[in-house]
């Protein structure tokens, strides 16, 4: 059993391996949380109808050709492109991506259930935000559900801002009204940095001099942009 | 007794209801428990009803959830939650473990603290030698439950309202949106709060409140899929 899928089934069973096959067979949803690549051999879950991605790096959607997946949520993870994962589970009704590096939302055109979605701090290009979002949402019963609200214009732009400098980085307000940049993906030193308000944010991308696309330079840029705010 | 004389025999539908809840103790039914005489009073009319009812009562018995996995959506404006916040900004020189020994030394400690709350038997902390209930959000979570159901309503439309309110109601444990900051700040925080939360079986959730967000995930994802189960269960 690869070592991914180990762990997640791990977190779901309460014990450690072995998992015995009643057990295994059991399983309706798996949470990924801290890794990079594949989720393992998951064509042996035959009931699994829910996945969870958290904090992951170079996401491997291969290992979904053969499940009958229903709701994927994914938070602070490169995702990269959601069309793998549309194309092998073209039956997900729910989805969340929080703080993730995903660009463009038009995969989700190809989800004729798509009943729910949560959408917070991912740095979508122009089209996905204008146009795919409404869209999706404009569709039959397809609604925004979760414990905050949409990302909203002002993140969106910061986010831009960032994209326009080569980095996917996200813009999330938190419950007091100040703003965080999240790094997506595992193994980075340090995943957030606090500004109080989004034009700090912007002055501090605004001054960035650094090589184009140098995701750790333009971190190191933010962090000291911190500092001296 | 026939069926029809349950009809505003109260008595006996609480004693169909608490006989019913009683097969699985510590369980929420999603399906209103106060509705069931309604379902079998609604089931004598003609056949389609009686199916219709059957299936409700099915239904009410696959969609119980554990009381334990229902923590509540944190409210971010507690009054904690600002005095943690108010302190790390007056303190903003200090971090990491030098923050954590100034809030302890200052007493800012959790014995206050009601960020995280759930359903009766959810949540327990720990308070000296005494282990507290830590409740609180229940009305509104069974009322916006039970306004969603009608015995008319197809079943799978029911489990979709469920799971469209479900996201909005119970925490989905994402620590980053109420702590900001950096990660380093996640643990003195966490130190000063949640390490003694636990649950019914006296399981400690963790030492840092990124754990307990991770339980309250697993949680939550937990009755998540009993009723994306019990809906791919039901005849399409």
């Amino acid at each position: 059993m690869h070592p991914n899928l180990s762990k997640a089934l791990e977190r779901k069973l309460k014990h450690a391996p072995p998992f015995q096959s009643d057990e295994t067979r059991a399983v309706l949803g798996l949470i990924y949380h801290e890794g990079a690549g594949t989720f393992g051999e998951v064509q042996s879950l035959p009931k699994l109808l829910s996945l969870s991605v958290l904090t992951w790096s170079d996401i491997d959607f291969g290992a979904l050709a053969e499940v009958k997946l229903r709701s994927f949520e994914s938070w602070d993870s490169e995702l990269g492109s959601l069309q793998p994962l549309i194309d092998h589970c073209p039956r997900i009704d729910s989805i969340v991506l929080n703080r993730c590096d995903v660009t463009d939302l038009s995969p989700l055109l190809d989800l004729k259930g798509l009943d729910r979605i949560t959408l917070y701090s991912c740095p979508l290009d122009e089209h996905s935000w204008r146009e795919v979002l409404p869209e999706v949402l404009s569709r039959g019963r397809c609604k925004h559900v979760g414990n905050y609200r949409m990302m909203n214009e002002a993140e969106f732009l910061a986010m831009r801002a960032m994209a326009e400098a080569g980095v996917k980085l996200c813009v999330m307000e938190d419950t007091s009204g100040t703003y965080s940049v999240c790094r997506p993906g595992y193994g980075h030193p340090s995943t957030m940095v606090g500004f109080q308000t989004i034009p700090l944010i912007r002055a501090a991308t605004d001054t960035y001099t650094g090589p184009h696309g140098d995701t750790d330079a333009f971190w190191a840029h933010l962090q000291q942009a911190k500092r001296k705010a | 007794m026939g069926l029809q004389k349950l009809d505003g025999k109260w008595e006996n539908m609480n004693w169909i209801k608490n006989r019913f809840r009683a097969m699985t103790p510590n369980h929420h039914e999603s399906v209103p428990m106060k509705q069931l005489g309604n379902i079998i009073g609604s089931g004598m009319t003609d056949e389609d009803s009686a199916l219709q009812a059957a299936v409700w009562i099915e239904l009410a018995h696959e969609l119980r959830a554990p009381t334990s996995d229902l923590v509540y959506q944190v409210d971010s404006s507690d009054p904690f939650t600002e005095k943690v916040r108010g302190y790390e900004e007056a303190h903003g020189d200090l971090q990491g473990e030098a923050l954590t020994k100034k809030m302890k030394a200052d007493g800012l400690y959790a014995d206050d603290d009601d960020q995280v709350r759930g359903h009766v038997g959810a949540i327990y902390i720990g308070k000296g030698s005494e282990r507290l209930s830590k409740p609180g959000g229940s009305h509104n979570f069974h009322t916006t439950i039970d306004g969603l159901w009608k015995f008319e309503k197809k079943p799978t439309d029911f489990i979709k309202d469920v799971r469209d309110e479900l996201p909005g109601l119970l925490w989905d444990g994402d620590v980053k949106r109420f702590l900001s900051s950096d990660k380093e700040q996640l643990k003195p925080v966490a130190d000063a709060v949640p390490s003694r939360y636990h649950d019914r079986t006296n399981t400690s959730w963790g030492d840092d409140l990124g754990k307990v967000g991770a339980e309250a995930l697993d949680r939550r994802k937990n009755v998540d899929e009993n009723l994306q189960g019990a809906a791919a269960a039901l005849p399409s």
